[in-house]
């Protein structure tokens, strides 16, 4: 599985849709539940966040997600029990999104092997650059875990290059210099990264942080993105089916809700131009 | 080791390094850049010089604290950075950044603080320069530090609050890298000590330095010859690689770190003592974290020694064994705080404190021999603290208890 199901996905002329959830929230059945709907309602791909304490290069929606994963007692091990039940059911490929201190605290090869053991397709890990991730990279070779690498709109075209080649899964380009979370339309600044991108790469690239709507998804395909991610707009989705006290009124609902959502952004196939 | 993630850039041994976001280093990159070609540089270091002497009142004197070290066989001697503009030694920095910043063409300065301290000092120098200035603190902190906001915001500065988390320190380091992140540019981020992704930690020490080199000058010149040991207080740690940095050649100079012991066994800021090798905050160091390396919070009486990391030369000063860590708990720092004020009409920072208590129990703790002459890194004064001293009710029930 692993790897050769996401490049198998890639392989195919339309592009890819994923949403992106952060594992355990609100609490790890809900959440198990919450990624069943969106395969169901035809998400190409999942990324996954592991909950982090300090999730620096998270906007508040998602910061605010690992806070209820995290008061919900999720574990690392628990992710990748979610993980495993997932890929039982499904051959939907997982790119998964970890800070480093959680890989290095298991140790690369540790945590890589468990990984992939869970089904993972891909790994993106935001705050090792390809210069801290020797160690990184032997891992994810070893194991045949597909290794995603970070670019932004201000990456020169040389770096592009150069972080293509260090990634074996495929590129993942900031749609803004910044963090996730904003909603307005995609700026022309990240259309001409995204198509430069494009040109420079020796992988798919994929585009996340600051997706939103179908129109943002169909604007980035039509530039040259093979993958693109809505995280924010979803976790909020998500978070609006809460009580006060950060537990779903109802389940089904909020589940529903989900697989409505994902379904309107899905169906690429032949009518990219949206 | 088989299974290890181990730094490349900037790093110290096996710790350091830039464990950040892609998008942030081409700053860092710009940074790095500086600290080689710019810093060192005549024209540099003779501006910085004299904005330290003209602004910020550097030399900083030694004292000799004798009354104070009464009972403890050892000579006691303070480098009295609370001397300094702003009452602490993160003036040092500020003045160093604000300068660079300037000389990059940055138009705006962004910096996290815990207490306030850093806060008022990049404050007070974005007000110098004319630069825009924005400060992120966490909002448990805004709510307790109310006198800190208002200075900052009197010298111009805005100050955001940050609400994710406990709401301190850790939170708005956090904040400041995601704001850094979104307008890296003309923005500088004036990290305010030795921890964070390199080049920080090289940064704050070289400016940090001064304090070592003068202390080194001052020692020799009004004790005469180099001290038996150095002690400084350790939260990130810049007051004590800044005294450190001038004695870390010297064989026969042993160097403490004092750490926070909290008020127990589970809240205390250890991160060295009882800490493990991690990532956090752009560098590899020890910090506080549970088996799956969440990030822990870390408790200290001194607001500035909360932080559950540490500078990643700390770590590496630790493993090497060229320098020593030991806890101090809030008790002993607030018996040590008392006690200068009494005996030498000084009021410390409880920062501070941590190191002075340290100093006090070195020979019967084996760390130096009776008889030693010993170096106290005085970071900062105490006025910020004496809200939350009175309001512990120590002060009416415990009159002459450090005159003894």
């Amino acid at each position: 599985m692993s790897l050769a199901s996401l490049q198998a996905r890639l392989a195919q002329p339309d592009p890819s849709f994923s949403p992106f959830f952060v594992l355990g929230d609100p609490d790890p059945d809900t959440s198990l539940a919450i990624a069943q709907a969106a395969i169901r309602g035809g998400a190409d791909m999942l990324e996954f966040g592991l909950p982090f304490s300090d999730p620096c290069a998270d906007g508040p929606s998602v910061q605010t997600a690992c806070s209820r994963a995290l008061r919900a007692g999720m574990t690392v091990d628990q992710a990748f029990e979610i993980m495993r039940t997932l890929r039982s059911a499904s051959d939907v490929p997982f790119n998964l999104l970890v800070y480093a201190n959680l890989v290095h605290r298991r140790g690369p090869a540790s945590f890589v092997a468990d990984a992939v053991a869970a089904g993972a397709s891909s790994l993106l890990v935001p705050d090792v650059p390809p210069e801290e991730g020797t160690e990184l990279g032997a891992a994810c070779h070893h194991a045949g875990l597909g290794l995603v690498h970070l670019a932004g709109p201000r990456t020169t075209t040389d770096r592009i290059t150069a972080l293509g080649d260090a990634a074996t899964a495929f590129l993942y380009l900031a749609g803004r210099q910044g963090i996730t979370g904003a909603s307005e339309a995609v700026p022309d600044e990240t259309l001409h990264a995204i198509r430069t991108a494009a040109a420079a790469s020796t992988v798919p690239v994929c585009v996340g942080f600051g997706l939103k709507t179908r129109r943002h998804l169909a604007d980035v395909f039509r530039a040259g993105a093979r993958i693109a991610i809505v995280g924010s707009a979803l976790v909020d989705v998500l978070a609006s089916c809460l009580d006060d006290a950060g537990s779903p009124r109802d389940v089904t609902a909020l589940t529903d809700r989900i697989e409505q959502e994902v379904a309107d952004r899905s169906r690429w196939s032949g009518t990219q131009g949206v | 080791m088989t299974d290890g993630m181990t730094p490349t850039l900037g790093a110290f041994g096996d710790f350091g390094g830039r464990y950040t976001s892609e998008l942030l280093l081409p700053a860092l990159d710009e940074l790095a850049q500086a600290l080689e070609d710019i810093v060192p540089s005549k024209s540099f270091q003779e501006t910085f010089a004299r904005e330290l002497a003209d602004w910020a009142g550097r030399p900083t004197p030694i004292t000799s604290l004798g009354r104070f070290a009464e009972g403890t066989g050892i000579e006691i001697w303070a480098k009295r950075e609370d001397l300094l503009h702003g009452g602490a030694h993160k003036t040092n920095n500020v003045v160093g950044q604000g300068l660079l910043a300037a000389r990059l063409g940055k138009t705006r300065l962004i910096a996290e603080t815990g207490a306030g301290q850093h806060g008022l000092a990049t404050a007070s120098v974005g007000a110098r320069h004319g630069m825009e200035t924005v400060i992120y603190m966490g909002a448990v902190d805004i709510a307790r530090q109310q006198p800190n906001v208002k200075a900052m915001e009197l010298m111009g500065a805005t100050v955001i609050p940050v609400t994710g988390g406990a709401a301190t320190l850790k939170e708005a380091i956090n904040e400041a890298l995601r704001e850094w992140t979104a307008s890296v540019g003309r923005t500088h981020y004036l990290l305010g000590t030795v921890c964070g992704p390199d080049p920080f930690p090289r940064l704050v020490r070289t400016f940090q330095s001064v304090i070592g080199t003068e202390a080194r000058h001052q020692f020799a010149a009004n004790a005469g010859g180099i001290p038996d040991a150095c002690f400084a207080c350790v939260g990130g740690g810049s007051n004590a690689i800044g005294l450190f940095s001038g004695f870390l050649n010297d064989d026969g100079v042993a160097l403490f770190g004092a750490e926070p012991a909290g008020e127990s066994s589970t809240r205390h800021g250890l991160t060295l003592s009882r800490g493990d090798p991690g990532l956090l905050h752009g560098a590899r160091t020890y910090v506080l974290q549970d088996g799956d390396g969440q990030i822990l919070e870390a408790h200290s009486l001194a607001a500035g020694l909360d932080y559950p990391g540490v500078g990643p030369e700390h770590a590496h000063l630790k493993e090497s064994g060229r320098a020593r860590y030991l806890g101090v708990t809030d008790e002993e720092a607030l018996d040590a705080f008392e006690r200068l004020s009494r005996t030498e009409g000084i009021v410390p920072a409880f920062e501070s404190a941590h190191a002075l208590a340290l100093a006090r129990r070195a020979v019967a703790d084996g760390l130096v021999a009776a008889g030693s002459r010993v170096l106290v890194n005085l970071s900062g004064r105490g006025q910020k603290d004496l809200d939350t001293y009175f309001a512990l009710g120590r002060d009416s029930e415990s009159t002459g208890r450090a005159s003894s």
